[in-house]
């Protein structure tokens, strides 16, 4: 992967960071505007559009606040683990067949980073007036480091921990799917009492090949969290998404016995399980974009609450119910949890959720 | 054109159903190293072709075939699950609804009445017949 496009608002005026990759990539800093960069990347033929747009860095302010809650559905049953996520960068240069921002191509197709992120000290000193606790991370619209050494959130956010004291009321994760922990075990070491982690979304060597391209393959991810356990830092294992097929179970099984073995336990955060799930819309878009993937090839049903697609919920329970069983073999006291899964079904796997729900 | 889309055509569908078709036929050739002539092989779509009755009528059951080879674990349980709510409501006259493909693990309870003196026969019917209500669950958390 490598940035093709430097961009930076008109409007902008602080372009440290902007400067900052520029020298990076060796590459102009263009002057446009957000519809100026979009009716450019638009004009493209579709497949152009998503490769030139993931290797664009848009270097903008952002217009709505950057904590919110994470996404289980409102009103539904679902049992939510209160996470919260921090939008500091928006798009990604690794290109997923089930990541929902390929929805974004046609108004926010680049790599968004917002240069006005001290903001975000602000909206985390109101939360914890009124909460003695967040659990946030800023995975959700990005890859937490495939940017880091360049972008160096790590060491802003916890640096920002530190300096306001909120050691004990922030845990802050960092979720990826790559193998680029430098910057954060560096930023760890200067601030070693903030609590922070390093969430490893985990997947089958197959799909990594032909769903994930230019993540770090499975291994050198499970190489990068020993890194991270050795020089004390959190680690958290993902399994999410789950492709729900009978044929990858034993696989599944066998990668859980290989992140366990990889990191000592107690150095274990968390460690989530989720399902493929996914919009009508998406199925479309996979098969579009991606005609080899397996993922759109197991039984899938519209849930009520969010017309997302989810495995049948039988099947879900199996492979919950397998890999709760082969974590807890190994670790029995593994911090284990569902992602946007409702009561039912937490109930019918038979796990508890951890301490910090 | 292939043959496995001329042989569908020959049942004249609807755009849409005859999308969905072809949708169904190309994630089971896929998913199961099938070639899609040999699909419609499998669920016997010639057949239905030559099979009396009007030709969308045969489509429909040509659908529900393909249907039921794409999700077999889906139609497994639905048709366990219905034959045990036919069951309960011929002994009982008590409807049983389960959740849609069963996402869920309760199951809705509608009995009908028009006097007191049926409710009590009703619910007098329906405790004689729990252990069907106890299969229908039971089959909803397996």
């Amino acid at each position: 992967m490598t940035i093709a496009r430097i961009v930076a608002d008109k409007s902008l005026t602080d372009l440290m960071l902007a400067e900052k990759a520029a020298a990076r990539y060796d590459l102009p800093i263009e002057r446009l505007t957000k519809d100026e960069l979009v009716a450019e990347i638009t004009a493209l033929p579709l497949e152009e559009r998503y490769q030139l747009a993931k290797r664009t860095l848009f270097f903008t302010t952002r217009k709505g606040a950057f904590l919110s809650t994470c996404r289980c559905p409102s009103g539904a049953d679902y049992r939510c683990c209160g996470y919260h996520t921090i939008q500091s960068v928006s798009g990604c240069p690794f290109d997923c067949s089930y990541c929902i921002l390929q929805h974004y191509i046609g108004n926010n197709p680049f790599i968004s980073v917002f240069t006005d992120r001290d903001a975000v000290e602000a909206e985390l000193r109101a939360h914890l007036a009124k909460h003695h606790h967040i659990r946030v991370g800023t995975g959700e619209l990005a890859d937490s480091l495939a940017l880091d050494d360049l972008l160096d959130e790590s060491g802003f956010f916890l640096s920002m921990i530190a300096r306001n004291g909120w050691e004990k009321q922030v845990t802050f994760e960092f979720k990826t799917k790559s193998d680029r922990v430098d910057t954060l075990i560096a930023a760890h070491q200067r601030h070693p009492a903030v609590d922070c982690v390093a969430g490893f979304t985990l997947t089958l060597d197959r799909f990594h090949a032909t769903d994930e391209i230019d993540t770090a393959p499975v291994a050198a991810r499970l190489h990068a969290a020993a890194r991270c356990a050795a020089a004390g830092v959190r680690v958290a294992f993902h399994f999410d998404p789950l492709v729900m097929q009978e044929q990858f179970l034993d696989d599944y099984r066998l990668l859980a016995t290989q992140a366990l073995d990889a990191v000592p336990h107690e150095k274990i955060a968390w460690i989530s399980l989720g399902g493929l799930r996914h919009t009508v819309s998406m199925t479309e878009l996979i098969r579009r974009r991606w005609p080899a993937s397996a993922l759109t090839l197991g039984e899938m049903f519209p849930s009520a609450d969010d017309h997302k697609l989810r495995p049948f919920a039988p099947l879900r329970r199996r492979f919950y119910r397998a890999l709760r069983d082969e974590i807890t073999d190994r670790f029995p006291a593994a911090p284990l949890y569902l992602c946007m899964e409702k009561e039912f079904m937490w109930e019918q796997v038979g796990i508890t959720p951890p301490r910090f729900f | 054109m292939t043959a496995f889309l001329e042989l569908l055509d020959k049942f004249n569908p609807k755009k849409n159903a005859r999308a969905h078709a072809v949708e169904l036929v190309t994630d089971i050739s896929r998913r199961d190293g099938l070639s899609p002539d040999a699909v419609l092989e499998k669920v016997g779509a010639s057949e239905l072709l030559d099979r009396p009755g009007h030709p969308l009528e045969n489509f429909d059951e040509l659908v529900k075939r393909l249907e039921a080879l794409r999700h077999p674990l889906w139609t497994a349980k639905k048709e366990r699950l219905n034959a045990l709510c036919a069951r309960l409501a011929a002994k009982s006259g008590v409807t049983a609804t389960y959740p849609s493909f069963a996402e869920g693990d309760t199951v809705t309870l509608t009995l009908k009445v028009k006097s007191a003196a049926d409710l009590t026969e009703r619910l007098a019917a329906l405790d004689r017949e729990k252990d069907i209500v106890e299969k229908i669950l039971k089959e909803l958390n397996e």
